[in-house]
């Protein structure tokens, strides 16, 4: 192939002595994790299957997937921050406190900061101005937890993109056991009064558009139920994994 | 039996071949995903813009005509998908250890010294890389990590193989400041003719 913009000599450039230190370290960058090579040639590939007539939910699924990884980074880095706030407000308050109960408190908001906390219930942390020093304690446990087990999670399984809360009384949670049954489910479920209040913070990642219609159980899995803007039903688990997604 | 060139994948891609689409695809993964890293600067921004710039390349295929190596139409399309990523989020590339403050430009600002194997710290590449403006890193980059030829990134970016060379000469030049390594005034000039 011909190139007229060629140029030959170019090829044999001169660095400068130091750069050529540089431009080895600059394609250093090392091997792709192979979970985003998979993911993104599966996304690729289902673009190309539906330029071809073949369907596919791929393309969607990997959208989501690649938003998951964005807000995970950005919420753990938020409830890092919280939950700092919240042991730092609680060291003030308790200023009576043992040093050794202190340090003790710092290590566990440090681990969880460094573990990038993801999906903590922010409102939930919030709380703690109220309460005293050792349920601090058991909320960032609670929270180092929460975010083992967030990484230990399906690469569809984090953070959304839009936060709608999930908060006041409760709803009525059908139970769904089939994909066709979700798309039995009304556009809002109604609140049950006869059940506690709940505060739950939906974090799962949907699309704009998605609309959250309500908890549900799926399988005998607690879930939430979002109606997608082509009138779909996806259920996740309440570790944002997609139970099940069905097309109208 | 040999492996099939990429102009041949392409064509059978394009012909609805989905299995060289994949083949072409895995060949080339591994270097746009490392271009994406260095124009985002970090691991989660370069894995969406990777996953962007196949899809990109996907629904580029049927525009493909062969005029120019498919290897330098993928880094074209992985750098304006990524771009795209990051102009859609506003904002320039952020290493993600100069977001904590580790990345400090008066400590490793120009005139001091530092060991070679610095250069190999990761998080102090990453932060001097992603403080170039973007005319310069963006060629420094397909220079060096995608290892096209002036010809290729002036085509790539559309820009004059004259400002391809400048750039990556300035580029270059304030990458070593940026890392505290300032270049021999006399190798300052060397770039070919």
């Amino acid at each position: 192939m011909n190139d007229p913009t060629r140029d030959p000599a170019l090829e044999n450039e001169p660095l400068p002595p130091h750069h050529q230190v540089v431009r080895a370290a600059l394609s250093e960058v090392g091997r792709a994790p192979d979970g985003h090579r998979e993911q993104a040639i599966a996304a690729a590939l289902a673009v190309f299957d539906a330029h071809h007539g073949v369907p596919s939910l791929d393309v969607a699924r990997a959208a989501r997937a690649a938003r998951l990884r964005r807000w995970n980074l950005a919420l753990g880095a938020a409830a890092a921050v919280v939950a700092l706030g919240v042991v730092g407000t609680n060291l003030l308050r308790s200023a009576g406190g043992s040093d050794q109960e202190s340090a003790s408190m710092m290590t566990v908001a440090s681990e969880a900061a460094d573990a990038g906390a993801a999906m903590a219930p922010a409102d939930s942390i919030i709380e703690g101005d109220q309460k005293a020093t050792s349920e601090s304690i058991g909320q960032l446990e609670g929270l180092t937890s929460t975010v083992a087990s967030t990484e230990t999670t399906s690469a569809t399984a984090a953070t959304g993109e839009t936060l709608p809360a999930i908060i006041g009384p409760a709803f009525v949670t059908p139970a769904m056991s089939t994909p066709d049954d979700l798309l039995t489910l009304p556009d809002v479920l109604p609140a049950d009064p006869a059940l506690p209040a709940i505060e739950t913070e939906f974090a799962c990642d949907i699309l704009d558009g998605d609309v959250v219609i309500g908890r549900i159980t799926y399988g005998g899995t607690e879930a939430v139920a979002v109606r997608t803007v082509d009138g779909g039903v996806i259920a996740f688990d309440l570790q944002c994994t997609v139970l099940a997604e069905v097309k109208p | 039996m040999t492996e099939p060139d990429d102009l041949a994948l392409v064509g059978a891609a394009q012909r609805g071949d989905r299995a060289a689409l994949d083949q072409l695809l895995r060949r080339h993964y591994d270097r746009i995903h490392a271009v994406c890293r260095r124009i985002t600067g970090n691991d989660a921004d370069a894995a969406d813009a990777a996953q962007e710039a196949l899809i990109a390349v996907v629904r580029g295929l049927p525009r493909f005509d062969g005029r120019s190596k498919v290897s330098t139409w993928m880094y074209r399309v992985a750098t304006n998908a990524t771009l795209d990523e990051l102009r859609r989020r506003s904002r320039r590339p952020i290493a993600v250890d100069e977001a904590s403050g580790v990345f400090d430009h008066e400590s490793v600002g120009a005139g001091s010294e530092i060991a070679l194997d610095a250069l190999f710290d990761r998080d102090l590449l990453d932060g001097a890389l992603a403080s170039l403006p973007d005319e310069f890193r963006i060629p420094v980059v397909l220079r060096d990590v995608a290892d096209l030829d002036y010809g290729e990134i002036a085509e790539a970016l559309s820009i004059p193989l004259g400002t391809v060379k400048s750039r990556i000469a300035r580029g270059r030049q304030q990458l070593a400041e940026r890392l505290g390594n300032q270049s021999d005034p006399s190798h300052r000039h060397t770039e070919a003719p």
